[in-house]
């Protein structure tokens, strides 16, 4: 008898994961709460590598260790992976995206690609250990590589 | 000394099953553009042994599972989030387990599963120190508990016929 309880707790707790999730989704993925990004952060193993202007039309490789690499390109707006060392290719295949606050990852060359709207300041406003790690960028010089 | 070798067999056999399932799950098309959704369809192994023998043999095969993969995979950094999200599952699992005294497979399966996503996710955050990591906790939440409704069900049904061919321990 005590299992059962515990069984219809855990439903319940189950059913309230399905029910936020769905909520949280629509709400994220949802128009309202999407911003058109006008400008991309580029993180490489949680440094970052390269800030870039979603009007920009532009395609550049963001080099890893061992031959990892990913290619990014800017184009009408939006931002995209066209081509990668990964496996996978899950980066790639998550397409063009002009709006936050979902990112891009590619998990096995550890890169993120944030997009943030200007004006608003960060539109992730957690990442204020990222925007710190910007500015120590230049002392740290262990950015695998930016190549054009 | 007989039936350790015929435990030895068999739960060798049960690693090879999840080892081949794990490879050729890799190869199937995304569902979802988003990694970490998958059908964890190796996962039904682990849930099966747990049932048919016990926590240690069933931690044993998923640890092998997750080595070998590595290996054979190549993958350095997927290996890092099989670890975190098995080791996470596995320890949700067998608290359920024992809470449920073996009933309700599928709640524990549905558990495990989201779990294993949350470890996945815990591990993005590390290596990645991205919070931008937790705006796929949605997806993956749903995907949990859809794929650990699956799992469990195949594992429950398994296990029902597999324990009438003799394969306990």
């Amino acid at each position: 008898m005590k299992e059962k309880k515990i069984a219809a707790v855990v439903g319940i707790f189950l059913g309230l994961v399905f029910i936020i999730s769905m909520f949280f989704l629509i709400k994220i993925y949802g128009t309202s709460s999407m911003k058109e990004g006008s400008y991309a952060k580029i993180y490489q193993k949680g440094r970052f590598v390269k800030k870039i202007s979603m009007e920009e039309e532009t395609t550049f490789i963001i080099e890893g260790k061992h031959g990892k690499y990913n290619k990014v390109q800017v184009k009408d707006g939006a931002i995209g992976i066209v081509e990668a060392s990964c496996p996978d290719f899950l980066c790639g295949k998550m397409g063009f995206l002009s709006k936050g606050p979902i990112p891009i990852t590619c998990l096995p060359n550890e890169l993120v690609i944030e997009i943030y709207n200007e004006g608003e300041g960060a539109q992730n406003t957690y990442n204020n250990s990222n925007e710190n790690k910007e500015a120590g960028v230049n002392e740290q010089e262990e950015i695998d590589g930016v190549v054009y | 000394m007989n039936t350790n070798i015929k435990k030895l067999t068999t739960l060798s056999m049960f690693t090879a099953v999840a080892l081949t399932i794990f490879v050729i799950e890799s190869y199937f098309p995304p569902l979802v553009p988003i990694s970490g959704v998958k059908m964890g369809l190796a996962n039904v192994v682990t849930l099966l042994v747990f049932i048919l023998y016990n926590k240690k043999d069933s931690f044993t095969v998923l640890m092998l599972r997750i080595v070998l993969a590595g290996i054979i995979t190549g993958q350095a950094v997927g290996f890092f989030y099989s670890l975190a999200g098995g080791i996470a599952c596995f320890l949700v699992m067998a608290f359920f387990y024992k809470v449920f005294k073996g009933k309700y497979i599928v709640l524990i399966s549905m558990l495990g599963a989201i779990f294993h996503n949350l470890g996945q996710i815990a591990v993005a955050f590390l290596i990645l120190k991205s919070a931008g990591v937790f705006f796929y906790l949605p997806v993956l939440m749903i995907s949990g508990l859809v794929t650990g409704f699956f799992t469990g069900s195949v594992a429950y049904g398994l296990s029902k016929r597999l324990k009438k061919l003799g394969f306990t321990g």
